[in-house]
């Protein structure tokens, strides 16, 4: 009669894709539920779209970017694997801060760590 | 890395501002989206970086005490929130001295009729004052519906549904009023700038203010006012800004602000031919009641200015730059400050029937908010190499915008005041039995000679000279032939007859007689208005008993024959307000 079908995630704009850690969804989650949707769902939407948006590159070796998200209230950071073709961004935290501008003495890539080990309490350390 | 702190002082406009309103209001604007009526949610945060770590109600001044949950990143490490709250000292300054808004709007229209003619007769000689003298008959007609509009068109609506419009009447006049004690009165004047003097001292000579070092080592300080609270922050910046002490703010946001305004106003009527001179010698009949600031010995210290203009709000104005100080010149001033020049940035918080609310509505806006976040420094600004396409709206689209919704708004309320006419004609025709041409209504259908004939009788009636404009002046330079001061010509011709009357009056029962009869005079135009149809198109006998059949018809009948005129005169005035407000920016090139 009738067969309940999974949701796909496709999105106009191509084959690149986001990935949420889970810490990551638990740092946003501090803001709330609605919050978490909010910048999930911009950040898919404009990743899916192009995924040379808006971004700083945290670090000039690793992957890793930080991009503004909700009126740059926010920034998620993520690190960008796949091939030219399929793009993945994995995101690995959201802080409600945004990286602008240069700060004496501290590299954006401190900055970012002290960040996240600020919102997290402690408990997430990135790894880059 | 965030060291110092940021000291912002939120700065009211008019009206009654309870304490702690204009800090509460502003912060939470900046924390949650006021426009929701949802419970506030940690989505709607602009200061997502900040947490608040003290509320000192006491101070003085109050404050809020923020500090950065990420003192890593650039930017202050703590944020004091503070406001100046003038309000109630304003108050009291009316209560004690309450103004007549009858007097004062006469009294402001007098002044402008002298001060426009002054300038026509220095046209031949000075040909550049003829587009001031073609802005300032704008004025004029502006000044005529607020003339107008005391008790001839406001009045009636006030008294018959005082339960509903006592609140809108009241603040009505305490705007007036609280623009009239800072730029007029001699006493209210100095209060509130001390006021708001020791407000901001209490605030840089504090021990939680670094004075060591200038910022960003040191704390910065930060004005941020509304309406005319922006103006008593310019006095205030005026004071100060030689002394280059702390007390001089490193920036100043206003919005909603209507320093273009006055600033005009004063050289209209203060300065012969409109040249502003701090070395002017007075002539005793200064309109304002401000000095002149003296144009400075040294650099001073560079500010940065930005100010927000809303969509058709009337006091906003876009001022040119020269008018952060009148007696500098140009090139000194675009040297203290930022970026060589005041910045305006426009928003808009409504539509076309904004009108009433754009004034007040600046914190609604999340763009007005994220203008405010990042020239206090609570947020960093928009990087100008940044890929996001900018969402500014410009100068031109938001004059452009203005005057088509002006157009609109004018026409409309027009069409709206002519249907209440026509009501009123019908109703009259119907409680009444008289019978007589519509054809009547046709001089009524003009918004400019509406208002223009009920301020007629207003000045007429009320327009003795004062303080300001005294006889001499009235005799020696209103000319009897110009439309709008004409009634009080008039007037001074037969001020020897109406003196006489007015002692006799006087001796036989001052309060009471001078009271009711001082109501009569001023319902009397609006009255005639209403009847003089009616004793046009029908014999005495005929209208008395169409008047006599208009009582019988019962209170509620009358009720409603006053409700449709009200309606009218208050949508004619309204009409010609927004004709004379488009008038104005056409005039200033702005709708090109």
């Amino acid at each position: 009669m009738f067969t309940l079908r999974k949701k796909t995630q496709e999105q106009p704009g191509g084959p690149h894709v986001v990935e949420w850690q889970p810490q990551a969804d638990d740092l946003l989650r501090k803001s709330g539920n609605y919050t978490l949707d909010q910048i999930h769902e911009e950040f898919d939407r404009e990743f899916k779209l192009n995924p040379d948006l808006e971004k700083l590159r945290v670090d000039p070796i690793a992957d890793v970017y930080v991009t503004p998200v909700a009126d740059r209230r926010y920034s998620v950071i993520w690190k960008l694997k796949g091939g030219s073709d399929r793009k993945v961004a994995v995101v690995s935290a959201v802080v409600p801060v945004r990286f602008a501008g240069e700060a004496e003495g501290v590299s954006l890539k401190q900055r970012v760590k002290n960040a996240v080990l600020l919102e997290s309490g402690g408990r997430l350390k990135l790894d880059f | 890395m965030a060291k110092n702190s940021v000291h912002i002082l939120f700065v009211h406009g008019v009206g009654q501002h309870s304490q702690l309103s204009s800090l509460l209001g502003a912060y939470q604007a900046l924390r949650s989206d006021v426009r929701s009526t949802e419970v506030p949610h940690k989505f709607d945060d602009l200061l997502t970086k900040w947490e608040l770590v003290e509320f000192n109600q006491v101070g003085p001044p109050p404050y809020l005490k923020l500090s950065t949950k990420f003192p890593d990143e650039p930017g202050p490490r703590y944020a004091y929130v503070y406001e100046a709250n003038y309000a109630d000292l304003s108050g009291i300054i009316r209560q004690n001295q309450p103004l007549d808004i009858t007097y004062l709007f006469i009294s402001f229209d007098l002044a402008v009729n002298l001060a426009r003619q002054r300038l026509n007769k220095e046209i031949p000689q000075h040909a550049h004052l003829a587009i001031p003298a073609a802005l300032g008959k704008h004025v004029q007609r502006l000044a005529e519906v607020f003339v107008a509009a005391t008790v001839p068109v406001l009045g009636l609506p006030s008294l018959v549904f005082r339960n509903y419009t006592k609140t809108w009447v009241g603040a009505f006049v305490r705007f007036f009023e609280d623009v009239a004690t800072f730029s007029m009165d001699p006493q209210g004047y100095p209060l509130i700038a001390k006021h708001f003097n020791k407000t901001a001292r209490n605030i840089v000579y504090s021990p939680r203010f670094n004075r060591t070092a200038p910022p960003p080592t040191g704390d910065t300080f930060v004005v941020v006012a509304h309406s005319l609270g922006t103006v008593v922050a310019h006095n205030y910046l005026l004071a100060h800004w030689f002394d280059n002490g702390p007390e001089v703010p490193a920036g100043m946001l206003t919005f909603g602000s209507p320093i273009g305004l006055v600033c005009w106003m004063w050289r209209f009527l203060d300065f012969p031919r409109m040249e502003f001179d701090a070395k002017r010698a007075p002539t005793g009949n200064e309109y304002f009641v401000w000095d002149a600031a003296p144009e400075p010995a040294a650099v001073l210290r560079k500010i940065r200015w930005m100010n927000v203009i809303n969509h058709l709000d009337p006091i906003a104005t876009a001022f040119p730059t020269q008018y952060v100080n009148l007696s500098m010149g140009r090139l000194a001033i675009e040297n203290s400050l930022e970026g060589g020049e005041v910045q305006h940035r426009y928003i808009r918080t409504g539509g076309m029937f904004s009108a009433g609310q754009a004034h007040t509505k600046y914190f609604v806006s999340r763009e007005f908010s994220s203008i405010l976040t990042a020239v206090t420094g609570l947020m960093p600004e928009e990087d100008p190499n940044t890929t996001k396409p900018s969402t500014e709206r410009v100068a031109i689209t938001h004059w452009r915008e203005a005057g088509r919704h002006l157009l609109l708004y004018r026409w409309l309320l027009w069409a709206l005041g002519v249907a209440a006419l026509y009501g009123y004609f019908w109703f009259l025709v119907c409680s009444t039995g008289a019978e007589f041409p519509y054809i009547a209504m046709f001089p009524y259908l003009f918004p400019r000679l509406t208002v223009w004939t009920l301020s007629f009788f207003q000045k007429l009636f009320f327009g003795r000279p004062t303080k300001r404009s005294g006889a001499t002046v009235l005799k020696q330079d209103l000319r009897t032939l110009d439309p709008s001061s004409f009634p009080y010509r008039v007037r001074l011709f037969f001020s020897p007859l109406v003196s006489f009357l007015f002692d006799w009056i006087l001796r036989l029962s001052p309060k009471l007689i001078i009271g009711a009869g001082r109501i009569l005079l001023s319902f009397l135009p609006t009255l005639i208005l209403m009847v003089l149809p009616l004793w046009l198109s029908t014999s005495t006998p005929e209208f008395l008993t169409a008047i006599e059949n208009a009582i019988d018809g019962g209170a509620l009948k009358f009720a409603m024959l006053l409700a449709l005129f009200a309606l009218y005169t208050v949508m004619f005035a309204a009409s010609e307000f927004m004709t004379c407000w488009r008038e104005l920016l056409r005039k200033l090139e702005l709708l090109k």
